[in-house]
């Protein structure tokens, strides 16, 4: 397993989430806005468009954000220069 | 000094945004308040106690209650119901009408489309039907804003000629039922408005000023607002979700508020015609 495997797999998960629950919730419309709770243990893809799209960031934030996923990608995976320091 | 329109919309913008940082978002703007700064009548002609400017004078109050997030039925009142009066012809009873809108003494909205779906197929969502006993309506429109809040609504419905006419009809009318209809953001009010066999002998249906279609704006906006619709509420959201994640863990928290703002984008986006629908229509020029 590469050095980047996981940040490769999470990145792409919660990303493809998130699209994939902007484009649920816009192809659902006004009704998919009605649903004010998700049915009990229904995950992260429940079919409540709205939550399930709010939802999404729970999976790009937390964990190591998206933008650490991808410097961890470019530097360990890639090779890539570090990442300047601020200090 | 106040020396033209631009510095009219400048002192609208700096007192309405004075006044919504009061802290007063969470629980609404008294209506009360909203009809005292003139907001609700800014399009209706000053001799019906408006005060005769445009909608690019609304859109400044719109904006400022947008960033404040506000929960008003200052949309349904003076976007929606202003709106289809001023497509109305001119009448006794359309002038007492706007002039409610102005003073704020009644609470109106409009109900044009049914927002269920995509809303831009162009249906009519009422019907005036002849009865033997009478002119009866029937109909239902979802998603109407502020329809709950209201204490009149505006229909838009076919006559039994099929010509599109507008029925005022109180909250408390005998067969019209007004359903709220909760949404994940919840600074936002919605209804569904069912009509059925509403006696419609009282009279009261207005008529409009020309062609409806054409009515409002010039020819030409509805590709405009095709175009502004789609773009803009897409948009919005990649905004609002740009913002929630470059705040980070804070950004997802409660307090932070940005799912206020991600909320209210979602829902706009999908409110009075998706950008899919939106394009579907632009894309007809080229056909």
């Amino acid at each position: 397993m590469g050095p980047a495997d996981a940040s490769i797999v999470k990145l792409y998960y919660s990303e493809l989430l998130q699209r994939t629950m902007d484009f649920g919730v816009e192809i659902a419309g006004p009704p998919g806005q009605t649903v004010l709770q998700k049915p009990a243990s229904s995950g992260w893809e429940s079919g409540a468009w709205a939550l399930d799209f709010i939802g999404s960031w729970e999976w790009t934030i937390p964990g190591g954000t998206s933008e650490i996923q991808r410097t961890i990608i470019g530097e360990r995976g890639l090779g890539l220069p570090r990442e300047q320091r601020g200090d | 000094m106040v020396t033209g329109i631009a510095d009219v919309r400048d002192e609208l913008r700096a007192v309405a945004r004075d006044l919504l940082a009061r802290g007063q978002a969470a629980d609404g703007v008294p209506w009360r308040q909203l009809a005292d700064s003139g907001w609700l009548g800014l399009e209706v002609p000053e001799e019906l106690d408006g005060a005769g400017l445009t909608f690019a004078e609304t859109v400044v109050v719109l904006e400022e209650l947008g960033r404040a997030a506000v929960t008003t039925s200052y949309f349904g009142a003076a976007v929606l119901a202003a709106g289809t009066l001023a497509a109305l012809e001119p009448a006794a009873g359309r002038d007492e009408l706007l002039r409610q809108t102005a003073s704020g003494a009644q609470i109106l909205t409009a109900a044009v489309v049914d927002g269920t779906d995509d809303g831009l197929g162009g249906a009519v969502p009422f019907r005036i039907e002849d009865c033997p006993a009478g002119p009866r309506l029937r109909g239902h429109a979802g998603f109407v804003p502020d329809a709950a809040e209201a204490g009149l609504l505006l229909l838009l419905a076919l006559d039994p000629a099929g010509t599109p006419v507008v029925v005022p009809l109180g909250a408390g009318t005998g067969g019209l039922t007004v359903t709220p209809q909760p949404v994940v953001d919840a600074t936002r009010r919605f209804g569904l408005v069912r009509a059925e066999a509403v006696d419609l002998d009282g009279g009261g249906v207005l008529g409009f000023d020309g062609d409806p279609r054409t009515a409002v704006g010039r020819a030409g906006a509805g590709v405009a607002a095709s175009m502004a619709k789609s773009y803009a509420c897409a948009a919005a959201v990649e905004v609002a979700g740009t913002a929630m994640q470059l705040h980070g863990g804070m950004g997802y928290t409660w307090e932070s508020g940005i799912h206020v703002y991600l909320k209210r984008a979602t829902l706009n986006r999908s409110l009075f015609g998706s950008p899919a629908a939106h394009r579907r229509r632009l894309a007809r020029r080229y056909t």
